[in-house]
């Protein structure tokens, strides 16, 4: 039993260290509710605790499944969009959905900031700012080399500011959003198979 | 597709409802409930997700938990239960779950039928 004991505060020791950025009362709770577990598994039979902790994996490895539920619902609970998106990427190398999901949300936020971005240089750069429909067919829009617009006549004016600054505007809510959403999805069980 | 995800992805569920029905009528704790749960091979549930399982549907404020002394048990142990948010999603989660379950097996029986 002496050399039981041994193997299940080496675990446990572990993993608190693992689950390190967790709230002390939190942690104080998985460790003692595991080792209550790995007490009644070591007194069932020899082998129990063996497989017990075969079943668990590195006590590293276990933290991660606290560690990822914590850190997503804390973003989550913020409704920080700077938080959820820190989530995205942080999830983005474990999985190829969040990898993407983290892709087509860098593009959005990407594509507003640069709509509120122009639309703050256009008094600046009156003639570089702006849009542009050449007969050649397509749109020029935004911040552009003025030689490539010869000829052609800006057709927005003035009005350029406030339409970019309000789409870019209503796109960066509709991001966040929607990241709220996205980011809620990956919170899942783990799934070992 | 690809069999196992589809199969990961259908257990996921499952392993959620799961806990919560096992939840509905008597409170338990974690050990009690792998027990019941491990036998159903089809769920996901071992002893490495239970505790992260039940950790995240308390986060989730489905179900709360208590320390409880047992007798001849050499550590106390946490029981968790329903929270009235938890009994009110798990009766909703029952009815999709019959509702769907229901409709694919009338309809896999069916084609079983034709052939």
């Amino acid at each position: 039993m002496n050399g039981k004991r041994k193997v299940i505060e080496s675990y446990l020791r572990r993993l608190r260290l693992a689950l390190g950025t967790l709230p002390v009362e939190e942690r104080q709770e998985i460790c003692r509710e595991l080792e209550s577990h790995l007490d009644e598994r070591a007194g069932e039979s020899d082998t129990a605790l063996q497989s017990c902790l075969a079943e668990l994996g590195e006590p590293e490895t276990y933290a991660r499944a606290f560690h990822d539920d914590y850190e997503l619902s804390v973003a989550l609970a913020s409704g920080s969009t700077a938080r959820l998106f820190a989530q995205s990427l942080r999830l983005a190398g474990r999985s190829i959905w969040a990898a993407a999901g983290f892709l087509f949300f860098l593009s959005l936020f990407a594509i507003s900031g640069g709509l509120m971005a122009v639309a703050m240089i256009k008094p600046f750069f009156p003639q570089q700012v702006g849009l542009w429909l050449p007969t050649s067919g397509g749109f020029i829009f935004g911040f552009v080399d003025t030689t490539s617009i010869a000829g052609v006549q800006e057709i927005m004016g003035w009005w350029f500011i406030p339409v970019a600054l309000v789409s870019g505007f209503v796109l960066w809510i509709l991001a966040s959003r929607l990241l709220e959403k996205f980011v809620a999805s990956l919170r899942k069980p783990r799934d070992d198979g | 597709m690809n069999l196992d995800v589809w199969k990961a992805q259908l257990r996921k569920g499952a392993a959620e409802l799961a806990v919560l029905a096992l939840l509905e009528s008597r409170e338990s704790y974690g050990l009690a409930i792998l027990r019941v749960l491990i036998d159903q091979r089809g769920l996901a549930i071992s002893e490495g997700t239970i505790y992260p399982l039940l950790n995240r549907l308390r986060r989730e404020g489905k179900i709360d938990s208590r320390w409880v002394e047992d007798e001849g048990a050499s550590h106390p142990r946490k029981y968790y239960f329903l929270t009235d948010e938890g009994r009110w999603l798990l009766a909703a989660m029952k009815t999709v779950w019959g509702d769907l379950s229901s409709n694919l097996n009338a309809l896999i029986a069916g084609e079983n039928h034709e052939r």
